[in-house]
């Protein structure tokens, strides 16, 4: 599965879809809440970002379940490298963000309650790789590492799920707002941008799942150079 | 090489009307309205072009390990 090639042409064929569509597909013109012009175009490559980040950790709490059920190199080995894909596509989610909410909110920062969330989220996540690292033995580094990943994976749901929407917040979902689940049934998409938008979180999801494979392969080939050595 | 060159200004001859029309035009409203909504398709292209050049290094990557795992 992991060295086959049909589902990274898979990937590529629904990120050339969304690359081009996404600027191509016909918008909304009145939009409810704040006009949002062509930057509601954004949604098609910052909110996949989340979907992504989403899943990788999601995978990444299930191998460091796996982990502690069952201990093996390569249980630990998928979890690390999930997780760090997770950490690398919630910090393009904050910077693309960011850019989009100079734009739209007038500040790279505003303090909002889900740009806040988000940031401590992933500041726990590296605390992942940083404690991994400060640990010399394997066995203790994959064992600790797993336990921590399953608090840190816990500790997304009132940072970015929770908290958020208990506040008012400009980002949709927050109280006061719109309201409803943001980007899924927030009414600020049409039935022409879902048709991009979804096509757009298999994509880069996938994306991330071949970049993971990739680290996971290396991490291979690196123990089998060291255990002959 | 002779047949080469003036095959050469003849096409430097032809692109010029080109630029003669251009200019014409660059005054008319509807052409600088034109060029405003074209202006997306350049991003279009660039953002397309990005996606390709990362998918290339990508595979080339695969690859590279795929031939040290064997």
């Amino acid at each position: 599965m992991m060295k086959k090639f049909w589902w990274k042409i898979i990937a590529f064929a629904l990120l050339m879809y969304t690359c081009t569509m996404g600027f191509l597909v016909k918008i909304p013109q009145q939009l409810p809440g704040v006009p949002l012009h062509h930057s509601i175009r954004n949604i098609f490559f910052h909110v996949p970002m989340w979907f992504a980040m989403m899943i990788f950790f999601t995978v990444s709490l299930i191998y460091a379940i796996k982990y502690l059920i069952k201990p093996s190199l390569s249980h630990d080995y998928y979890s690390l490298e999930y997780a760090r894909t997770g950490i690398v596509f919630g910090i393009l989610g904050l910077v693309t963000g960011a850019i989009w909410a100079n734009f739209q909110w007038g500040a790279y920062w505003n303090g909002d309650p889900k740009q806040n969330g988000a940031a401590v989220a992933i500041l726990i996540y590296c605390a992942y790789l940083v404690l991994r690292g400060s640990l010399t033995d394997d066995e203790k580094k994959a064992r600790v590492g797993a336990v921590y990943n399953i608090f840190a994976f816990f500790m997304l749901f009132p940072t970015l799920w929770i908290l958020p929407r208990m506040v008012e917040s400009l980002h949709p979902g927050g109280q006061g707002g719109a309201g409803g689940n943001p980007a899924l049934n927030g009414g600020d998409m049409s039935a022409e941008m879902r048709t991009v938008f979804w096509p757009a979180v298999i994509g880069f999801t996938l994306l991330g799942v071949w970049i993971t494979t990739l680290r996971i392969r290396f991490n291979f080939i690196k123990e089998k150079k060291l255990g002959y050595e | 090489m002779n047949k080469l060159k003036s095959i050469g200004i003849f096409l430097i001859m032809l692109l010029s009307s080109l630029v003669v029309y251009a200019q014409d035009a660059a005054f008319d409203e509807v052409r600088k309205e034109q060029r405003m909504q074209q202006s997306i398709y350049i991003v279009l292209a660039v953002v397309v072009t990005i996606v390709i050049g990362l998918f290339i290094y990508l595979f080339t990557l695969d690859r590279k390990i795929s031939k040290l795992e064997k």
